[in-house]
């Protein structure tokens, strides 16, 4: 289960003018989704 | 990496915590496979819980939740792998990944909702109660706050943390603290 998500765009750039931690505009190429239980 | 905590595994609809059903209690993440492999994960799951144990019930028992075939022959590998060094049955179960509800906010970024002033930065960037969940900053802070990664790691990406110059301080006091 991945998925291609966008480049940085007007959308983040905005992002970064109102103080999103610039860790959180690192785009990556790729997502993987994974799900543990530890009971 | 984004994480969130919630409920799966089960068919009761719209699970919450104190109406769970038969879903049991997971976390989530997003990677990116990249910077950090599904085998690195799950060499993390497996280091994390005993899984010779039995589960204590449907809500707390331990699973990988596999999200595609690639994950399910990673995970099953793994589980092999597990019990021929422990010499004994694995009880950890691999489950295909159904339906995720999301817990509740109050469950989410648990550590850091209890450090009210770093929590409140960031809830004035995300006013949103899921993307203050999904930001990884969130989740890295978290994680650091609850006594994962190291000192240095902080050191060398809290610029890029988004916090304030107090904030990165008060961040950086809680955690050697910790870690004395």
């Amino acid at each position: 289960m991945k998925m291609r998500i966008g480049k940085v765009n007007d959308h983040d750039r905005q992002s970064a003018a109102r103080g999103v931690p610039p860790i959180d505009l690192e785009v990556p190429g790729l997502i993987s989704t994974a799900t543990f239980a530890l009971g | 990496m984004r994480t969130r905590v919630g409920y799966t595994g089960g068919s009761t609809p719209d699970p919450t915590y104190h109406r769970l059903g038969d879903h049991t209690e997971t976390v989530q993440m997003d990677f990116d496979p990249e910077r950090i492999s599904y085998e690195e994960l799950l060499a993390v799951f497996w280091g994390a819980h005993d899984p010779r144990g039995a589960a204590w019930s449907t809500q707390y028992k331990n699973v990988v939740f596999v999200h595609d075939e690639e994950q399910r022959v990673a995970a099953e590998r793994t589980r092999e792998r597990m019990a021929r060094a422990l010499g004994t049955d694995v009880r950890t179960e691999v489950l295909p990944a159904g339906r995720f509800y999301r817990a509740e906010g109050y469950h989410q970024k648990y550590r850091l909702r209890s450090s009210r002033a770093l929590a409140a930065e960031y809830q004035a960037i995300y006013p949103m109660e899921a993307a203050f969940v999904d930001s990884t900053a969130v989740a890295r802070v978290n994680g650091y706050l609850d006594g994962y990664g190291s000192l240095e790691q902080l050191e060398s990406e809290i610029d890029r943390l988004g916090l304030s110059a107090s904030g990165a301080e008060r961040l950086l006091e809680q955690v050697t603290r910790r870690r004395r």
